[in-house]
């Protein structure tokens, strides 16, 4: 069984900057089909010091946030682990960020081919495009419509 | 090509170099693929993970943040809190191996508020050279958890050297090899810099060891002038520089921009390094039209008296010389806590004691945080849709500003005559502006309105009052682009900066994150400086020593001795010559030093001396 992590976490840092952020996750599973479900996890709990470089692999690149800042940050949040279905095709972790009162989506794409899950497609808040182009580098990767993409990303 | 060190008792990956004289920058690539992966540390043999434990606050101590750090005797990864006590700030950590560690971090609180204030973020590397494998700051290379991209660029050329310092370990005769990177192999390390996005490296610092050892250092230059950087400098204690005037002149002409010197001091005293050397050298800078930033390393107890003259003495040369960059000294080794608050300087204490030696015309007040000049970046970014530089380093890390003379002989900081912190601020919601959609050329006409607000011609220097020059030069810089405007701006100006590397001490991961000054290692990953020189165990010497020569391997290919490069010094000829009186007048009483001091300064500091 192949298993994927998420993340929905708040934290308010002052130093060494102020910065306030918000990112809440769901995972959502398509099929060959690219029939959708959204996925529940089959399991949560506290982010803790054990979980840092999974949370570096989830957000450093992504949002430029690390483990060492959630430690400079009050911050609460939980880590939630899902069992990735046989069928599944794509999996997209679609982010709802806040970032210092500016709401943003955000999503990251994997594709499953037997038990290895690849990174297909993934933004970065620093240089994230226009959403013309998100959608059109999205729907060239997944051959999603469009319309689910748009609404995928809050459009 | 990988064979095992029997000299050590750790088995550690290593490179036949000799076997790689004629090798290709692409075998260099392969090569330094499969090496990476040996050399990065490794979880419980190198160092081990102990974030449960959190250290205490006691009573009269205020809380400021929790960071991560490392142990100083084990390296292992802790968590630290830094803490106000006393008007200053701490930093403390518990190893359960170790026990408690307490340094102090900044040496004044109100400064440290100032500065935290104005920390801008990057944008970190779109395409690190490194998985994230293990926790910061093991897995350096540079890794997805980096916040600034590269500012400099450094690359060790050698670690041989003509001097032989009481306090380095890191030269060849101490370090009994010799690292010396063929040119396609530089080639190779040049190249693995300058494919980060989305800022590739343009700016290099070649550095040593003693760089100017190299026979091939203009060939070095011209690679990296080849390979895209569009400004080199070069790490040296310019002695070699002092007696080779043509050696200044070919560095200019295959492209060094500036020399960036070692200059502890105005006396023999401070700085028994190159004291004697540094008048000839700043001539044959002047020959070449070279310009050079004299680096003063601080520390207590040693040089920090002598920092307004080291000041007066970059003014009264500022015809070559175009900064002064101090270093608060990096305490390495195990060091207990009573000996290293003799040594330890930090950057506000550094800033208050100028203020003091300058009778306050530098003052605490005109210094400001690298990242202050972010809003600049963004600004221009957002005018012209380029990627600009941005230099986005820890606010606790650095610290700048810039002073003009009058004839007069006073000093006149910038931020006398111009409000930084509200133009910065300006620019910042200007640039937003852009970004929210309003047109850029509105923002450009609003700007050019708006410019002479933040300027008080009354307090300029005189030459930038006249015709209202200054405010035409904000012009010509932030709304034409015209950066020709520098350099009038920069005719008889002195940049000053600090720079304050860390040491397993004082060390804070949210710096190492965010440092903007890198290596490039011979195994391709860049890494931050606070992790290369403070943690040399991981990174400098292992990978250096795994694409390392043996002594005896070097001194046949190269058919020289070691040793015969070794520097001897001759006090009395360097005494006796005109620019030793004419560069040191005014700032010292030169003839009340007697020779014997000269002599006995020299000798202690491990530089023989002789009289032929």
């Amino acid at each position: 069984m192949v298993r994927m992590y998420s993340f929905d976490f708040s934290l308010r840092m002052f130093d060494p900057k102020k910065y306030e952020l918000k990112v809440s996750t769901t995972v959502l599973c398509y099929n060959e089909k690219l029939k959708n479900r959204v996925l529940k996890p089959s399991s949560e709990k506290d982010i803790e010091e054990d979980d840092n470089i999974v949370f570096d692999e989830e957000f450093s690149n992504m949002l430029l946030l690390t483990f060492a800042d959630l430690i400079h940050s009050e911050f609460q949040g939980k880590m939630r682990v899902y069992d990735i279905p046989e069928d599944a095709l794509y999996i997209l972790k679609v982010y709802n960020v806040e970032v210092d009162g500016k709401r943003i989506r955000m999503v990251k794409i994997y594709k499953k081919l037997n038990d290895k899950i690849d990174i297909l497609y993934n933004e970065r808040l620093p240089e994230l495009q226009n959403i013309t182009k998100r959608v059109q580098r999205i729907k060239e990767l997944t051959g999603l419509s469009e319309n689910d993409i748009q609404d995928i990303l809050g459009c | 090509m990988l064979c095992v060190n029997s000299q050590k008792e750790v088995i550690e990956p290593h490179v036949n170099y000799k076997d790689l004289l004629d090798a290709p920058p692409e075998r260099f690539e392969e090569i330094a693929r499969e090496m990476r992966q040996k050399l990065v540390p490794k979880i419980n043999k190198d160092y081990k993970v102990y974030l449960k434990e959190v250290p205490e606050l006691k009573e009269g101590e205020e809380l400021i943040t929790y960071t991560l750090s490392a142990c100083p005797y084990c390296f292992s990864l802790l968590k630290a809190v830094i803490f106000k006590r006393d008007g200053k700030v701490w930093i403390k950590k518990k190893c359960p191996e170790h026990g408690q560690f307490e340094e102090i971090y900044w040496g004044d609180y109100e400064l440290y508020a100032r500065f935290r204030k104005l920390q801008f973020d990057g944008k970190g590397v779109s395409n690190p050279h490194l998985q994230l494998l293990a926790p910061c700051p093991y897995n350096c290379g540079l890794c997805p958890r980096h916040k600034s991209h590269p500012a400099l660029i450094n690359i060790v050329a050698t670690n041989r050297c003509d001097l032989s310092c009481w306090y380095c370990f890191f030269f060849a005769g101490r370090a009994g090899y010799v690292y010396e990177p063929t040119l396609n192999h530089i080639r190779y390390m040049l190249r693995q810099a300058r494919k980060l996005k989305p800022y590739p490296a343009i700016a290099l610092q070649i550095t040593g060891g003693e760089p100017t050892l190299r026979d091939d250092l203009i060939d070095i230059i011209r690679i990296a002038k080849e390979e895209g950087y569009t400004h080199v400098q070069v790490n040296t204690t310019g002695i070699k520089m002092a007696f080779e005037p043509e050696l200044s002149i070919k560095m200019r002409e295959a492209g060094v921009n500036v020399i960036y010197m070692s200059f502890d001091g105005v006396t023999p005293y401070t700085n028994p390094k190159n004291h004697w050397e540094v008048p000839y050298t700043l001539d044959n800078l002047r020959k070449a039209q070279l310009p050079v930033v004299l680096v003063p390393t601080l520390i207590k107890g040693y040089n920090i008296h002598e920092l307004g003259d080291i000041i007066r003495f970059g003014l009264k040369h500022m015809d070559i010389v175009r900064g002064v960059n101090i270093q608060p000294v990096s305490l390495t080794g195990r060091m207990p806590k009573k000996e290293r608050m003799k040594y330890r300087i930090t950057i506000p204490d550094a800033i208050i004691e100028i203020e003091k030696q300058t009778n306050g015309e530098i003052s605490r007040y005109d210094w400001y945080p690298v990242p202050t000049v972010v809003p600049i970046s963004h600004f221009i970014e957002a005018i012209t849709g380029k990627n600009k530089i941005e230099l986005t380093t820890h606010f606790a890390c650095g610290a700048a500003t810039y002073i003009f003379t009058e004839d007069d002989g006073s000093i006149i900081p910038i931020t006398r005559f111009i409000d930084v912190g509200a133009f910065m601020s300006f620019l910042e919601e200007k640039s937003q502006e852009i970004e929210r959609g309003r047109s850029k050329y509105l923002v450009m006409l609003e700007t050019l309105h708006k410019l002479p607000k933040f300027v008080d011609l009354s307090k300029a220097p005189r030459r930038l009052r006249k015709g209202k020059k200054i405010i035409k030069l904000l012009y010509n810089i932030f709304v034409r682009h015209d950066y020709s405007s520098l350099g009038e701006f920069h005719y008889h100006t002195l940049f000053l900066g600090m720079m304050h590397f860390q040491d397993l001490f004082n060390h804070d991961v949210a710096r190492v994150q965010r440092c903007d000054i890198h290596y490039v290692m011979p195994d391709g990953r860049e890494v931050p400086f606070c992790s290369f020189n403070v943690i040399p165990e991981f990174y400098r010497d292992r990978v250096q020593r795994a694409f390392s020569y043996s002594i005896k391997d070097w001194e046949e290919i190269s058919g020289k001795k070691l040793l015969e490069t070794k520097y001897r010094r001759n006090i009395k000829k360097l005494l006796s010559g005109e620019p030793y009186r004419r560069h040191y007048e005014g700032i010292i009483d030169i003839d009340a030093i007697p020779y014997k001091d000269h002599v006995l300064s020299s000798k202690k500091f491990g530089i023989p001396v002789v009289e032929e």
